[in-house]
């Protein structure tokens, strides 16, 4: 079964999506900020992340996507962003070096099935 | 900033980051609202020439009030506490002092008056004069709470040089209070760069924009916060040369 990272900072957050990724038999592991997010990846070389971007600082979240982006080694990792900044969403193409990729853009609070839904959408594209 | 969403022509721009949780918002406005009552009713029975108003019934109907109000503001901290233990504890400790901290003391006149932005050191979630404001409250906070207690229930139970005491250190923590309150609201309500704050207090949320102008080094993080301003400073540094 698939190994997924979960990144977030609030304790209650990350039990509660613990328990949720359980029950479709992933297996899950943790991290509580963009720093120990990197480590961890680098080390237990997760099929897919879910990253919380305000950790430490607002664009923590932004910044661990962006290295990993410019890591050969993380950058197939798909990332799902799952946060409670509010974001507005727009068509069009990054122009520049200035945006980073993810593959989804998820708000909370977060609705198990959709979550999971997501989740296995990216893994097939994988 | 924005973010690509991979293999489909969309991006998300960041626009609103929470800055207030719902029970920070409530634990604020709680006090405010028990505050305001305190201090004008406490100014009635501290200022000599509204004493005349502290006289007869409507003494009792003021020394009432300030009662009545000092349970509820001695009473929502503690409420605080008991039901977000976690959260009460990362307050307390944002409001700490740091070293960073003497910064802004030094750039609060250059910015504040003169909207000169580059002597400004990059700000965390609260910047040096919220948290002073914050420290300022917790400590008025426990010794209102020691020195009311003392006046309230310890007329001829405690010393007379302790009931002074108490009665002296009550008056100060209501002088300091008072001052913060004044610029703290003057700050809220009319300055041209911080009104956003009272927009965040009564939604919970700020803009991007604003995070990154006022709290960089929260919405960057330390050391990309400290790049964008040392090269605020060059480039005003240059300008200023020319």
């Amino acid at each position: 079964m698939a190994k997924i990272l979960v990144v977030d900072d609030d304790p209650d957050f990350v039990k509660l999506t613990q328990r949720i990724l359980k029950t479709k038999g992933y297996e899950v592991i943790t991290a509580a900020s963009g720093q120990e997010a990197l480590r961890v990846m680098r080390k237990e070389k997760p099929d897919l992340v879910l990253l919380d971007i305000m950790m430490s600082y607002i664009l923590d979240g932004i910044d661990v996507s962006r290295e990993m982006a410019q890591d050969p080694e993380l950058k197939d990792i798909p990332v799902i962003m799952v946060t409670s900044l509010t974001g507005a969403r727009a068509q069009g193409i990054a122009p520049s070096g200035e945006y980073v990729p993810v593959d989804e853009w998820i708000h909370k609070p977060i609705d198990p099935d959709q979550l999971l839904a997501r989740i296995e959408e990216a893994l097939k594209k994988k | 900033m924005s973010v690509q969403i991979k293999g489909k022509p969309e991006i998300v721009t960041i626009q609103w980051i929470p800055k207030y949780t719902l029970m920070e918002r409530i634990v604020h406005w709680a006090h405010t609202a028990t505050f305001i009552p305190l201090l004008l009713t406490g100014m009635v029975l501290y200022f000599p020439f509204l004493q005349p108003l502290a006289q007869g019934e409507a003494g009792i109907f003021l020394r009432l009030i300030h009662r009545i109000a000092a349970v509820f503001f001695g009473l929502v901290p503690i409420l605080y506490a008991i039901i977000q233990p976690r959260r009460f504890i990362m307050n307390i400790r944002d409001f700490l002092p740091e070293k960073e901290d003497i910064g802004w003391l030094k750039g609060a006149i250059p910015y504040y008056l003169f909207g000169r932005h580059e002597a400004m050191p990059p700000q965390g979630r609260f910047n040096a004069g919220e948290k002073l404001n914050g420290l300022v409250m917790i400590i008025a906070w426990v010794v209102f709470g020691i020195t009311g207690l003392i006046m309230w229930f310890g007329k001829g139970v405690v010393s007379p040089i302790i009931f002074r005491w108490a009665v002296l250190f009550h008056d100060l923590a209501m002088i300091a209070s008072a001052c913060m309150f004044l610029i703290h609201l003057y700050l809220a309500v009319a300055h041209p760069l911080m009104w956003a704050a009272l927009v965040s207090m009564r939604f919970g949320v700020t803009s991007a924009d604003y995070a990154a102008e006022h709290h960089a080094k929260w919405f960057y993080g330390p050391k990309r916060a400290m790049e964008i301003w040392e090269a605020k400073k060059r480039e005003a540094a240059h300008k200023g040369g020319h």
